[in-house]
């Protein structure tokens, strides 16, 4: 069974990036975060992909629903996380975060992230992983 | 295609994404500056929360206990701003 589970932060926002590996990495996660999607999914790529995958929606170069959209077509059982700051409402009423949902996010957060509560939704998808390895 | 919530479509997928991220391109200059609004309220409030933690083993300290004070109206006063900041966003979708 792996102990801690490697989680991928993908945001434009480096002080964002940070506040968000510090609130995890304090409770033993090993992080790792990247400026931009093409990174991200290098890493998600890689013979050692992380097990969690935090992404923000509307970044510069490849968005967060591209890399959503890639991870799902990968068939893997990397969990997925969206973060947005942005409270546009599109045409059919529903919000980015809403889209990354129906593009396959496990959940969705909007910003200012409730840290508590990510946490709390980390927690539950590594204790999860961990029962599947058992 | 919808199925569970989720879309299934490769083509429905690209179709919704080009459409998200053409709208997304459009954010008014009013609609980024509340986008950065919430991104420096998530660096606000995540830095709070990591130092009341750090600061909380060490609470017997008269100095510590003064810090964990000073975080604790930073939170506050950060929650008002991303309360402000969602109403103003609720205001613009409606």
């Amino acid at each position: 069974m792996k102990s801690k589970n490697f989680i991928l932060v993908i945001d434009d926002d480096a002080n964002v990036r940070n506040a968000i590996c510090d609130n995890l990495g304090i409770c033993g996660f090993n992080m790792i975060q990247v400026d931009d999607g093409k990174k991200g999914l290098s890493y998600i790529r890689s013979s050692h992909p992380p097990d969690i995958v935090i992404t923000d929606i509307i970044m510069p170069g490849e968005e967060g629903l591209a890399i959503i959209q890639q991870i799902r077509k990968m068939k893997t059982n990397i969990k997925v996380i969206a973060i947005s700051g942005s409270g546009n409402v599109l045409m059919n009423g529903s919000s980015f975060l809403d889209m990354a949902k129906k593009f396959g996010a496990d959940a969705i957060f909007p910003k200012p992230i409730n840290m508590d509560e990510l946490e709390n939704t980390v927690m539950s998808f590594s204790k999860a992983m961990h029962r599947m390895e058992a | 295609m919808i199925h569970s919530g989720k879309l299934t479509g490769v083509d429905d997928n690209l179709l919704l994404y080009k459409k998200v991220t053409g709208l997304a391109a459009e954010e008014s200059s009013d609609e980024k500056l509340l986008h950065e609004l919430n991104n420096a309220l998530t660096v606000i409030l995540g830095n709070a929360r990591f130092l009341a933690i750090k600061l909380d083993d060490q609470k017997n300290y008269e100095a510590t206990k003064e810090s964990l004070e000073k975080v604790e109206r930073i939170r506050i006063a950060a929650e008002k701003g991303a309360a402000l900041v969602s109403r103003l966003q609720k205001s613009k979708s409606s």
